[in-house]
């Protein structure tokens, strides 16, 4: 009788530790950086359209990783958010985007770190 | 005198004693454990402090919007007017407590600069029929700017785009008292009637530390409520937060799912989404940063007009002390514990049972 004894508590045992372990990381692993991956440049021109064209662009690099608003996450089991936004501006044009992270889908939202602004030089 | 219970009776094949009958009896040390374990496992896990109890008059805590300047960083308000880039403190003070409620002096203050090399720093106002007004003198659209900071000097027009500045420095601070309901943390009139809901702390004692919690942060936000759900984050499901005051492994944390309003598209906003993630320190319930880069509250919303923020809302003073919790917490993990305890005690009982069975024989 000892040894189902034994193998009961050894399962128990594992069990509980597996069931006990926290999540490796709470965050995800191969946000891509920016600095390194994009370079938004600096542009010498200014316009609406300019504006909108790097939003887009912005946008549009991220959601290739898979970084899209549907939940399709880069790393299982992780979600992201997209976060375009741009600035009208005659002296200070500007366009960026943020991206958010969870391991849930209806949250907490957190930062990536994979900000991304691009100033525009104002029309000349 | 047996104390025993019967736990287990098989009938039939058994390994060692194949046409017994195996009665497992187990003595009253191994049911009171078992009793205990089973308390464990269905007792629910909360935190340990009462609500509010650090709460004395002269408690206070100070805020930073934006540490360091980004031009990311704004402000949006209720008149169309945007301002970037916001420099800010918002602090409150506890001036008198009763049984039931406490009265928090406010001051709130946002700076926009002006920076000359590069014309940046203004409040704007993205339309058309801004700079028509202007054109005409007529200035009254601008509401959030105290009037002795609209001088001539500093609007200028602009047709493409249109757009209307008011140059920097700008400078929007307010004071003010609120009463909060201790009970409910909702901020209440001198008749005692609710008019919205204060964000700055939160009783850590009513959330569960599994599971989330619905509640109304914000009574009011471009008319509609913004509700968030409450969570514990043991280090599992967010990261760190790093704040003037260190680093919290382990927080309370309010949010929402990313949460649209057509309205912002109105204040030029081409994503009229807001984000919120709250995040509170575990003992005392205090806000620790908005870690979202976006913080909103009643105060912000129906007393100046900010329906949107951009930039990292944090902690940077206070007197409020936080216990240090550096021990292992094992709370989370006491429903296991019990599981592993129950595991172990009919082990044991049957290891028992079996050695007596074994030297009777």
């Amino acid at each position: 009788m000892k040894k189902p004894c034994i193998i009961g508590f050894t399962v128990a045992l594992v069990l509980s530790f597996v069931l006990v372990a926290p999540a490796a990381s709470a965050k995800p692993r191969g946000i891509p950086n920016w600095d390194e991956d994009y370079d938004t440049g600096s542009h010498q021109s200014w316009a609406y359209a300019y504006i909108y064209a790097m939003w887009n662009t912005i946008t549009k690099q991220y959601q290739q990783h898979d970084h899209q608003n549907d939940g399709d996450a880069e790393e299982p089991g992780y979600y992201y958010y997209v976060y375009p936004s741009h600035s009208y501006d005659k002296y200070y044009p500007s366009a960026g985007t943020q991206v958010y992270w969870s391991n849930n889908p209806d949250g907490p939202w957190y930062p990536t770190g994979a900000y991304a602004w691009a100033q525009l030089s104002p029309l000349e | 005198m047996d104390h025993g219970i019967p736990l287990v009776r098989t009938r039939g094949h058994n390994f060692l004693h194949s046409s017994r009958t195996v009665t497992v009896k187990i003595s009253p040390f191994l049911r009171a454990i078992l009793a205990i374990s089973l308390f464990l496992c269905t007792r629910p896990v909360r935190s340990s402090p009462s609500k509010s109890s650090w709460l004395e008059v002269g408690s206070y805590a100070v805020y930073a919007f934006n540490l360091e300047m980004h031009p990311g960083g704004l402000l949006g308000f209720d008149d169309h007017a945007l301002a970037a880039p916001v420099l800010g403190k918002y602090s409150w003070r506890c001036v008198k407590l009763d049984p039931n409620s406490a009265t928090l002096e406010l001051e709130l203050d946002f700076t926009v600069p002006k920076n000359e090399s590069v014309r940046y720093g203004s409040v704007k106002y993205l339309g058309k029929e801004f700079v028509e007004r202007a054109r005409k003198g007529d200035l009254s659209f601008i509401k959030r700017i105290p009037a002795d900071q609209i001088t001539e000097s500093r609007i200028e027009l602009s047709q493409d785009p249109y757009l209307v500045y008011v140059w920097g420095p700008i400078r929007i601070s307010r004071r003010l008292a609120v009463t909060v309901d201790l009970n409910t943390l909702e901020l209440i009139d001198d008749g005692g009637k609710p008019w919205g809901k204060w964000a700055m702390w939160v009783h850590p004692t009513k959330y569960p530390l599994v599971g989330s919690s619905p509640e109304t942060f914000i009574v009011n936000w471009l008319d509609t409520a913004v509700e968030l759900h409450v969570s514990y984050n043991n280090g599992t499901i967010g990261p760190p937060i790093d704040t003037p005051l260190g680093r919290f492994e382990k927080y309370f944390v309010a949010y929402c799912p990313p949460t649209e309003n057509k309205l912002l598209l109105e204040f030029g906003m081409e994503t009229p989404v807001i984000i919120l993630t709250y995040a509170y320190e575990p003992r005392s319930g205090i806000l620790l940063q908005a870690a979202a880069e976006m913080y909103l509250d009643d105060i912000l919303t129906q007393k100046l007009g900010v329906i949107f923020t951009r930039g990292v809302f944090t902690i940077l003073e206070t007197n409020v002390s936080f216990r240090e919790d550096n021990a292992l917490d094992i709370s989370p993990y006491v429903p296991y514990l019990a599981i592993l305890a129950i595991s172990a005690t009919i082990a044991a009982a049957y290891f028992v049972k079996e050695k007596k069975l074994i030297k009777k024989r």
